[in-house]
């Protein structure tokens, strides 16, 4: 019964639909980007008062807000990326938001997903801020360089008739840096709505690595993303959580996994799985210890799994080649906190336990887990 | 009873978890005010940006990621960025690229001259990158304005001493100028920063070309190819089949007389200091020795020409002896496994060596036969003693080869004895080599349950016979335990069944003979035995 436990500490109704929530990096505040009913984009940046919330800033603009990032920022000027509902790609810094640092028309479609790294990071590489959007683009961006991005990695044109154009081009809905242990290293993993999972490497240019789930994936993320490929967690529309081991690549098989299918059905008290096979939202590993990690679920339920290596995480298989050996996910805990859709969470990097997540019922909780350092 | 322990134990958990909570809740809050003081403080420290120092990628790779850039479209916010990089040095660098960019395009219509003047408009905005330089020397080139593309490939070879380019354009132009010589350096170095640019080497035949016929008349000594010559090609050889010897230099001896048309007093002098440069190498000052053709080495120690002679000779006249005994062989190695390791050494040079032991095999090959060393201690204890007759064998093969005289003795024999295979390709490829005492020591280190896998899909016949056989020559006379398992193995695998219906009468003759042998054995399992003869079909 010592199981960590998901605690709602504070909760704050809003007025528009939140769309991502993001820790400021070094502070006890937290920015939510979002959409109002008019359709502009809103950012409101909040700091933790002991029992209640105070809102330190909020910024309209025109277009709303989808998803953002810090993580190529770093501790001192904080920069958060933004892309919004236009494909454009801003850079705000928190200090000054009403201008922004950077500002380009980045994609066609609205920009799903975003990730960033080498901010705070040491020799892993240049900050870069990779996005990808529902006009089937993955673009790789360094602010000091001007309109155009590093790395683009674009469907090629319509191949179509015509007629059916919209089933061709494919809707990029989940990006992650990966890999980056040394300043030339970096890889990038896209998900697509088809189920296609991407890996490409930034180094080369080239696609390391192609395979397909049975789902669209809405949710990717490295355990870790500095030191050379290791875990990768993927979810995806009904219900899917795949993890992969990252650290062995079969040339035939690839990356072998361990797969969950009820990760979106929410969990009721006495343990009994129940309901429709939901999307699983999010993933989001512990800073702290990559080995756990924690789901959003359609049915605004999360939960916590630990994942466990095999004894040999390397055997050859009959030809000699090396294959990888999936781990074991159990779970640890869950929680259902709201009737809709849990799609966005995000654990502080300093406060082990701390997390922010936001839910589409228009409001946001703050989050204890207790007894994490027990792992 | 139970319930009411359930009923306090939730209790208990219920209050554990609120403790617990409220502690978790008091750590965040005093966390909040510590965060607070550090925020506080970071504000004050002064800006720096993330790890600015750090090339931006598309800049490493410049010019694939340019083209799959999109067009930037007009700015439609006040603030949007233009495309200018902050850092002024890049900024100038940029601009420096887009003047040398109009300058690519005039060199694809045509118009050099525009573009020799957006190039050098180029290097004056941004002095420090070679590719400017380069492309001018490329337009001055093709104008056949030679010195100065020599000109500026030299400046592009100061910027960046290995320019390949710089280097290829240079040798284009002094080519064209007539300077060889020149050329030639440039060539030279072009192979030596990309020993496989295809481009430079076809130059490189060229120039040689263009240098011997000139040397015909007055030009540095390159001698014309003969028809006689013979060239040596090295020898491909698996690893374990290569000499683990140091590599010795052989004195290199010039056969064919000089030139001799020449006078002395019109011939071209190179001196010490120009080969030096040419081949890039300083050997210092060499005394020149006079009349004789040999070429003086720098390393002394070698022997003198007249013992590599004898050397030849020796081997030529040890060639049918060798070839003789060339099938007894395993009797030079046989010795030297039975015995100690200090009586036989074989010196690296005695071709004589083979002789003598001619004799000792015939005495020694039947111990050997029928008292098997264990194959791991072979491997080992062999391992440093017959490195001495491989080298031997290594230098008469060389020989032979290079005196055209292509009897390439097989020499599976001088092997050692290889690990056990792990896996059926190895398998396969080690069994065929093997002599037959090897086979039975290479099936013995097999294990037994392994063997079935490692057998596979490319088990043949030759392959079951030649198992067979070791089977009956070696495991029945040895009342190997083991026989009837590797028996059992075999048929396991899935060949087996064709295979056996294939079997040839001599080859059943051999698997009674084996099951006769069995039969008689102490240690026999008649389920075993009877499961055997149904398998491979003999009663």
């Amino acid at each position: 019964m010592d199981k960590p436990q998901l605690i709602e500490h504070l909760h704050e109704s809003l007025n528009y639909t939140v769309y991502d929530t993001k820790w400021v990096p070094l502070s006890a505040k937290f920015v939510i980007l979002g959409s109002k009913a008019n359709g502009h984009g809103i950012m409101d940046i909040y700091e933790l008062n002991q029992d209640k919330l105070v809102k330190v800033k909020s910024v309209e603009k025109k277009v709303a807000f989808k998803c953002g990032t810090f993580g190529a920022a770093s501790l001192r000027n904080r920069h958060m990326a933004i892309g919004d509902f236009e494909g454009r790609l801003q850079v705000l810094d928190m200090e000054q938001p009403d201008l922004p640092v950077y500002n380009v028309k980045a994609h066609n479609g609205i920009i799903n997903t975003i990730d960033a790294i080498g901010g705070t990071q040491i020799d892993c590489g240049a900050p870069e801020i990779v996005t990808g959007s529902r006009d089937g683009a993955v673009k790789v961006w360094d602010i000091r360089q001007g309109q155009a991005p590093v790395v683009d990695m674009s469907p090629p044109p319509q191949m179509g008739d015509g007629v059916n154009n919209s089933s061709g081009r494919r809707d990029c809905w989940a990006v992650a840096f990966g890999n980056t242990y040394n300043a030339e290293e970096r890889i990038v993993a896209a998900g697509y709505d088809n189920g296609d999972l991407k890996l490409f490497d930034l180094r080369t240019l080239s696609v390391r690595w192609e395979a397909t789930m049975k789902n669209g994936i809405c949710g990717l993320e490295f355990d870790r993303r500095d030191i050379p490929m290791n875990k990768l967690a993927v979810t995806t529309l009904e219900g899917g959580l795949l993890v992969f081991d990252m650290r062995t690549q079969h040339p035939t098989k690839g990356f072998s996994y361990v797969e969950e299918r009820n990760a979106g059905r929410s969990v009721g008290t006495n343990g009994v799985i129940s309901g429709p096979k939901a999307t699983v939202w999010v993933v989001r590993h512990l800073p702290q210890n990559r080995d756990l990690f924690l789901t959003g679920g359609g049915t605004g339920s999360i939960r916590l799994w630990q994942y466990e290596y095999p004894d040999r995480r390397v055997i050859d298989d009959s030809d000699g080649n090396k294959l990888g050996v999936a781990g074991a996910l159990s779970m640890v805990s869950a929680a259902t906190l709201s009737s809709q859709p849990v799609h966005c969470f995000d654990w502080h990097p300093d406060k082990l336990g701390l997390a922010v997540c936001g839910a589409f019922d228009q409001s946001v909780r703050v989050l204890i887990t207790t007894k994490l350092n027990t792992f | 009873m139970s319930a009411q322990e359930k009923a306090f134990e939730l209790q208990r958990q219920v209050r554990q978890n609120a403790r617990e909570y409220e502690n978790s809740v008091k750590d965040l809050y005093s966390w909040e005010q510590d965060i607070k003081i550090k925020e506080k403080e970071l504000q004050k420290s002064p800006l720096s940006a993330a790890n600015k120092d750090l090339p931006v990628r598309s800049h490493v790779q410049t010019d694939k990621a340019r083209k799959e850039s999109p067009s930037s479209s007009a700015a439609s916010s006040p603030t949007e960025k233009q495309d200018l990089p902050v850092d002024p040095v890049a900024q100038q660098y940029k601009k420096a690229n887009d003047i040398k960019d109009r300058g690519n395009t005039y060199v694809k219509q045509g118009e050099y001259e525009k573009a020799i003047v957006a190039y050098s408009t180029a290097i004056a905005v941004y002095p420090h990158d070679p590719i400017y330089h380069i492309n001018r020397a490329l337009c001055y080139l093709k104008q056949e304005r030679f010195d100065q593309c020599v000109e500026d490939c030299e400046a592009a070879i100061a910027l960046d001493k290995l320019c390949v380019k710089a280097y290829y354009r240079r040798m284009q132009a002094n080519e064209s100028l007539g300077n060889n010589m020149e050329a030639l350096k440039d060539c030279t170095t072009v192979l030596a920063i990309e020993p496989k640019n295809i481009e430079a080497k076809r130059s490189l035949a060229r120039i040689n070309d263009r240098l011997r016929k000139i040397s015909t008349k007055s030009g540095p000594n390159f001698t014309p190819d003969r028809p006689g010559m013979i060239e040596i090609l090295p020898i491909e050889k698996p690893v374990y089949k290569r000499s683990k010897k140091a590599m010795r230099s052989v004195p290199v001896v010039d056969v064919v007389s000089p030139r001799a048309a020449i006078d002395d007093s019109n011939q071209l002098r190179i001196s010490d200091e120009d080969i030096d440069k040419i081949f890039n190498s300083n050997c210092g000052i060499i005394e020149e020795v006079k009349k004789t053709n040999q070429k003086p080495t720098p390393t002394p120690d070698t022997s003198s020409p007249p013992k590599a002679v004898t050397i030849a000779e020796s081997s030529k006249e040890a060639k049918p002896a060798k070839q003789t005994a060339g099938k007894e062989a395993p009797a030079v190695e046989a010795p030297k496994k039975t015995e100690t390791h200090k009586d036989t050494k074989i010196a690296p040079e005695s071709d004589s060596e083979t002789k003598p032991s001619s004799p000792k095999k015939t005495a020694v090959e039947v111990p050997k036969v029928q008292t098997p060393v264990s194959p791991p201690k072979t491997t080992i204890e062999r391992s440093p003693e017959v490195k001495a007759p491989e080298v031997n064998t290594v230098q008469t093969e060389k020989i032979e080869q290079s005196s055209s005289n292509n009897a390439m003795s097989p020499s599976p024999i001088e092997r050692f004895l290889p690990p056990a295979p792990t896996s059926t390709a190895q398998f396969h490829v080690t069994w065929k080599e093997l002599s037959g005492p090897q086979k039975y020591q290479y099936l013995k280190s097999i294990e037994v349950p392994n063997l079935c896998k490692i057998l596979g899909a490319g088990f043949d016949s030759d392959t079951f016979a030649d198992l067979l056989r070791t089977i009956h020559d070696y495991f029945v006379p040895n009342k190997e335990p083991n026989t009837a398992a590797i028996l059992m193995e075999v048929s396991k695998n899935d060949e087996f069944t064709i295979l056996a219906m294939l079997m040839s009468a001599e080859e059943k003759k051999m698997v009674s003979s084996i099951f006769k042998a069995i039969k008689n054995w102490p240690s026999k399992n008649p389920a075993v035995l009877d499961n055997l003869y149904k398998e491979y079909g003999v009663a």
